[in-house]
């Protein structure tokens, strides 16, 4: 912007406004930093008739940087606020304003958004990691002490990884009935959040395979089962056998990293190989689901 | 059903002047009406709503439509029952948590179709097309076939147009009671009156307005008396902690008071849905506790019980429904050709093309 103010000024003229005798910038602050920084002492102003409203001024402001700006989730949950305090209509703030912050014009998005503007310690988070909408709903539903052990254990994470960690202890919570402080003292967790002291990232992959196994407990125990039965197999690393995670197809699926001619005859005998010594048909009875019928 | 439920009826203009349109505001009068040049206006009053699918379910919007018509479509990578639905409503005016229409419909009031006649010219050029298979159409799908019969006398409506048509098999398919209207008719072979079930706990916990279990097996058994073929869906099945003893309570007390012989065919479905429904559950049926259990996201895209657990579901239900020979009157709803190869020694060829492998329909 400097560079451009530099060579042709300040073409798009701030808008002003008068406010008990005073002149307020209404729109254009990083414009006068930018003249200021240029040097410049005078700038063109748009001035604002002093009748309009504080809704009035909102408004215009807001459309104006609609057009330029993405906001993030944390952004139009504050611009809700701001149209709610100055006097919007609720009807008018769900049928305009949510719409085109491209979210459900419904009074139940403009519940949770008035929620969470108010919520400070969490925003900057929400801002930062682009939270969506469905994440933010879930993380409402948790107590104020809740959120407060949560925030830290997700800070610094990717954006799926919070809303995971937040999905899935909100599942925890359910199932077992307990709050999240009586979850994370149990030991796995507990273990886990120890971890957090020292190294964050591998802490929260950590937490993160506890959930899911706390979550998932039959998927993770028939996985793991495979592949111990995979393991045993005695295959090279150049040869793979892929299956469903989720267990709905019954399949495997092989695959073989080769050069050369050589390298596939040699892999063609390393699985005839295993074929003959070891045992394949228990890996087939767990994906065929046969070991319980 | 009870009418009071209902807040405000909007008429569409271009039907204002139905003979239905007459009938079904005659029946609630106490409610303000509205002509209205589209939906657009109802719209609004939903998104305005703190509860938008609560409110959905409360206004009535009285309209037409262009085709009523079309094939399920199942869903993909699972094996098709073939069947077809008739759309004569739109919503539901029962409240189950898991029902995915929450999410189908979002903004959509319960609209009704007026234009019966452009019904019957429909269903006469399909009735005129050969068909070398049983063919088995329902209403039952996007609401409760019989749940609005008091205001709209659809199920009357929909008999007298099946009426003779062999080979072409009506299901009406409900969570009601509300069947009185049809005991007031002669029954058809190919009409079949169909109840969807589960355990009384469930129904309790999970399908806020519908009937108790028991009014829906009484209802059957009153359908059955009066020579209606009856039907059974266990969908969707419920795994929670006593499932086995509770389902097995269902099938005992079918087989205690409804005949057999005039059950045409039960069908068998694990919950599943929508990745969406459960942003609307949990902040519809916060107290709920069957979203909260151990599924995978599957290969259509919706969440499902991981698969050992949906067969072994179905294998319990089969044996409940063996105890009773009555397990070849089983299929399975949506399930993975996997599934299938399981649950039915005859789809072992893998020549299963169709989940409704009943001869005795034709």
């Amino acid at each position: 912007m400097i560079r451009s103010i530099k060579e042709i000024g300040v073409v798009n003229p701030v808008k002003v406004i008068k406010r008990d005798g005073r002149y307020v910038l209404v729109s254009g602050w990083k414009r006068v930093e930018g003249a200021i920084a240029c040097g410049f002492k005078r700038l063109s102003i748009l001035e604002l008739p002093e009748d309009f409203s504080d809704l009035e001024v909102f408004t215009l402001i807001f459309f104006e940087n609609y057009a330029q700006t993405r906001f993030s989730l944390a952004e139009k949950a504050l611009a809700i606020k701001k149209f709610s305090v100055l006097g919007l209509s609720d009807a008018g703030i769900i049928t305009r304003i949510l719409p085109l912050l491209e979210l459900p014009p419904a009074r139940q998005t403009y519940q949770v958004l008035l929620e969470l503007s108010s919520l400070h310690e969490a925003l900057p988070i929400v801002h930062l990691k682009d939270w969506k909408l469905a994440a933010a709903e879930l993380f409402l539903t948790f107590s104020l002490d809740e959120r407060s052990l949560l925030l830290p254990l997700i800070s610094g994470l990717t954006q799926n990884k919070q809303k995971e960690i937040i999905e899935l202890f909100y599942s925890l919570k359910k199932r077992q009935g307990k709050s999240l402080g009586e979850i994370v003292e149990q030991p796995e967790m507990a273990f886990c959040l120890e971890m957090f002291r020292k190294d964050r990232l591998a802490a929260a992959e950590k937490l993160l395979l506890v959930l899911r196994k706390e979550i998932n407990p039959g998927i993770s125990s028939r996985g793991e089962e495979i592949d111990r039965e995979l393991k045993q197999l005695g295959l090279p690393e150049s040869i793979r056998m892929n299956y469903d995670r989720t267990l709905e197809e019954t399949s495997l699926t092989l695959q073989v990293r080769i050069d050369s001619e050589q390298e596939l005859r040699k892999a063609i005998d390393e699985i005839s190989r295993s074929l003959d010594e070891k045992n394949w048909s228990k890996l087939f009875e767990l994906l065929h689901n046969k070991t319980e019928e | 059903m009870k009418q009071d439920r209902f807040k405000k009826i909007f008429i569409d203009r271009k039907v204002e002047n139905s003979p239905l349109v007459s009938r079904i505001t005659g029946k609630l009068s106490s409610l303000p009406v509205e002509v209205v040049d589209g939906p657009e206006h109802i719209r609004q009053e939903i998104r305005l709503a703190s509860d938008s699918v609560g409110e959905s379910k409360k206004l009535l919007f009285l309209t037409e439509q262009k085709s009523f018509l079309r094939p399920c479509p199942c869903t993909s990578r699972c094996v098709s029952c073939d069947y077809w639905n008739i759309d004569l409503q739109i919503n539901c005016p029962l409240d189950c948590s898991y029902c995915i229409l929450q999410v189908y419909l979002e903004e959509q009031p319960l609209i009704i179709s007026v234009n019966r006649g452009n019904l019957i010219e429909e269903m006469e050029l399909f009735f005129k097309q050969k068909r070398s298979r049983v063919i088995r159409i329902g209403t039952g799908e996007l609401g409760d076939s019989l749940a609005l019969d008091d205001l709209t006398g659809d199920a009357y409506f929909l008999v007298e147009l099946f009426r003779k048509q062999h080979g072409y098999h009506l299901e009406l398919k409900t969570k009601t009671g509300n069947i009185n209207s049809l005991l007031r008719i002669r029954p058809e072979p190919n009409v079949v009156l169909a109840w969807s079930l589960n355990t009384e706990r469930m129904v309790e916990a999970e399908e806020r307005g519908a009937a108790s279990l028991e009014e829906r097996l009484q209802a059957a058994v009153r359908a059955s008396a009066h020579g209606y073929k009856v039907a059974f869906h266990f969908d969707p099945i419920i795994h929670y902690p006593g499932w086995n003893q509770d389902y097995q309570q269902v099938v005992e007390r079918i087989f205690e008071i409804v005949p057999a012989e005039s059950i045409a065919w039960v069908s068998l479905g694990t919950l599943r849905f929508a990745p969406d429904l459960l942003k609307v559950v949990r902040r519809r049926f916060p107290q709920s506790a069957i979203f909260e259990h151990e599924f995978i996201r599957s290969r259509d895209g919706k969440i499902r019980y991981p698969r050992p657990l949906r067969i072994k579901l179905y294998q319990e239900l089969r044996k409940m429904f063996s105890a009773f020979s009555a397990e070849e009157k089983l299929y399975l709803c949506m399930e993975s050709i996997e599934v299938w190869n399981v649950f039915s020694e005859k789809n072992k060829r893998r020549r299963l093309s169709s989940a409704f492998p009943f001869p005795w329909l034709s």
